[in-house]
């Protein structure tokens, strides 16, 4: 099956999957590092913590596709939190630090990440731009104009020059990409 | 001149306008709706309600240039490459599935065509089965215990090796032996559950029987050693086994003690009559002229003239 049909949850699971993991530590990381900052880790812990959930991901990926009932969002959460307290109690916070504030012991204040509407905006955001490429100039252009910024449809087929058509059916291909690309992964 | 296809209906066109219409399906009705007015129009009206379509508008917000930190990690660990893994599946379950076949080449060439295995316990997958184990191996093909993962029910898979599904005589002939034996409703013949091709890996699933063969049974209490009304009844149930397969024009070819199974239900540890069920139409042929062959030789001088049947 080749890239561009298989989603990115599929990829990961074959082997040799550099491409796919390059796409998923893009669409990640933002995520997890910003979160494990706001959750008061320094930069080098952030950074290895990212590094540490998405290689547990990664490698439990079969387990979890068993497991159909499970949320991948919710195993996300529990992976990244249990991560988080492997490195609170390896370094707990210093007093004197000006860069942290004395964090919670069993979880961060800070785990709106993860909850779903904000998780899922976060998602697709990343996902967009690793798709973006994928797509013709204008189509992206339309797309964008109309289901992103929210302009209205016949004013973004009139300035391109489409029939107004055009414009839904922007739309619906990058919705159908994203749909593909991140099957398994919004829930 | 522009061609003009007519207009989806509207379920169709809902799901089209969320992106639900995978490739190539979707192509055709992508040219239609860039170009009428009535899709459009629909289009116009149409408020997509569903969860992605809501986290695009979202994306839009706070939407500012990446901490170059960020960047430098992403980089970084793009560059490291994925993990190997999946760990801990495959190792406890193929050393011990591989072993009991000596030579680990043979052991490997059984499980090497398997997709990979997704889950606990298993060593592979195949047609969607989960395949748990080796049961035996013959000529053609090799049978699995094996696991429907949907209805959690155990089944063996018999699946064609793939130096031999690369003629493909030989593949049509393990189909048609599925699709002569899914034909046929029988008490005492053992029912398919499926016939199908794996990434060119032709395999049939059915019911995973408990109980032993009768080349099994005439092992454990010595040839001579059973009682004649089991003897009778044996005999009586193959008979109608192959009664019914003539009716429908098939010919088994190969009724051996090692192809009747004798079917135990229930938890008896040793079953004292069980059930006949007739396995393997390997070689069975439509309207074929030969009968029974001895269960020592190799086909060899019996041939029947090639039919093709759909």
């Amino acid at each position: 099956m080749d890239s561009t049909s298989s989603s990115l949850l599929k990829r990961l699971r074959q082997p040799h999957a550099e491409e796919a993991w390059g796409r998923f530590v893009r669409l990640y990381t933002p995520l997890l590092f910003h979160w494990a900052r706001n959750a008061g880790l320094r930069r080098q812990d952030a950074a290895d913590l990212v590094q540490d959930v998405l290689t547990l991901l990664v490698r439990k990926m079969p387990q979890f596709h068993y497991d159909r009932r499970k949320s991948f969002r919710a195993w996300l959460r529990t992976v990244a939190l249990n991560k988080w307290r492997e490195q609170r109690r390896r370094r707990p916070p210093a007093a004197a630090d000006g860069d942290e504030t004395l964090g919670e012991v069993a979880a961060p204040d800070e785990m709106g990440a993860f909850e779903e509407t904000e998780y899922r905006n976060h998602l697709v955001r990343r996902a967009l731009h690793a798709l973006r490429g994928e797509f013709p100039e204008r189509t992206w252009e339309a797309f964008r104009r109309y289901a992103v910024d929210g302009e209205d449809a016949a004013a973004v087929a009139a300035s391109l020059g489409l029939h107004v058509g055009s414009v839904y059916a922007a739309k619906s291909r990058v919705l159908a990409r994203l749909r593909g690309e991140l099957e398994g992964l919004l829930d | 001149m522009h061609l003009r296809t007519p207009c989806p209906n509207i379920p169709s066109l809902q799901q089209l306008l969320q992106g639900q219409v995978p490739l190539p399906a979707s192509e055709p009705l992508y040219d239609h709706l860039s170009a009428c007015d009535r899709c459009a129009e629909y289009a116009r009206t149409f408020r997509t309600e569903d969860m992605l379509s809501a986290a695009v508008r979202g994306a839009a917000a706070a939407d500012h240039p990446e901490d170059p930190s960020v960047v430098d990690l992403i980089a970084e660990l793009a560059r490291r490459g994925p993990p190997e893994g999946p760990d801990d599946i495959k190792a406890t379950a193929l050393s011990d599935t591989i072993a009991p076949f000596g030579d680990s080449d043979t052991g490997r060439e059984l499980l090497n065509f398997l997709a990979p295995a997704e889950g606990p316990g298993e060593i592979g997958r195949l047609g969607g089965y989960r395949i748990l184990k080796i049961l035996g191996s013959g000529g053609m093909g090799v049978v699995f215990h094996a696991e429907d993962p949907a209805l959690q029910r155990p089944v063996a898979v018999k699946a064609m090796l793939p130096r031999m599904a690369a003629s493909a005589s030989a593949r049509l002939r393990f189909l048609r032996e599925g699709r002569a034996a899914a034909s046929l409703h029988h008490d005492h013949i053992v029912p398919i559950y499926q016939v199908g091709e794996d990434r060119g890996v032709p395999f049939l699933a059915m019911p995973l029987l408990r109980g032993e063969s009768l080349e099994d049974r005439l092992k454990r209490e010595g040839e001579g050693a059973l009682p004649p009304a089991e003897v009778c009844r044996i005999g009586r149930e193959i008979a109608e086994g192959l009664a019914a397969a003539h009716a429908r024009g098939l010919v088994h070819r190969d009724v051996k003690p090692a192809n009747v199974w004798l079917e135990s239900d229930g938890e008896s540890v040793m079953p004292t009559s069980g059930r006949v069920k007739i396995l393997d139409f390997g070689l069975a042929r439509p309207g074929a002229r030969s009968g029974f062959r001895s269960s020592s030789s190799v086909p060899s001088g019996l041939r029947v003239p090639a039919t093709t049947i759909s």
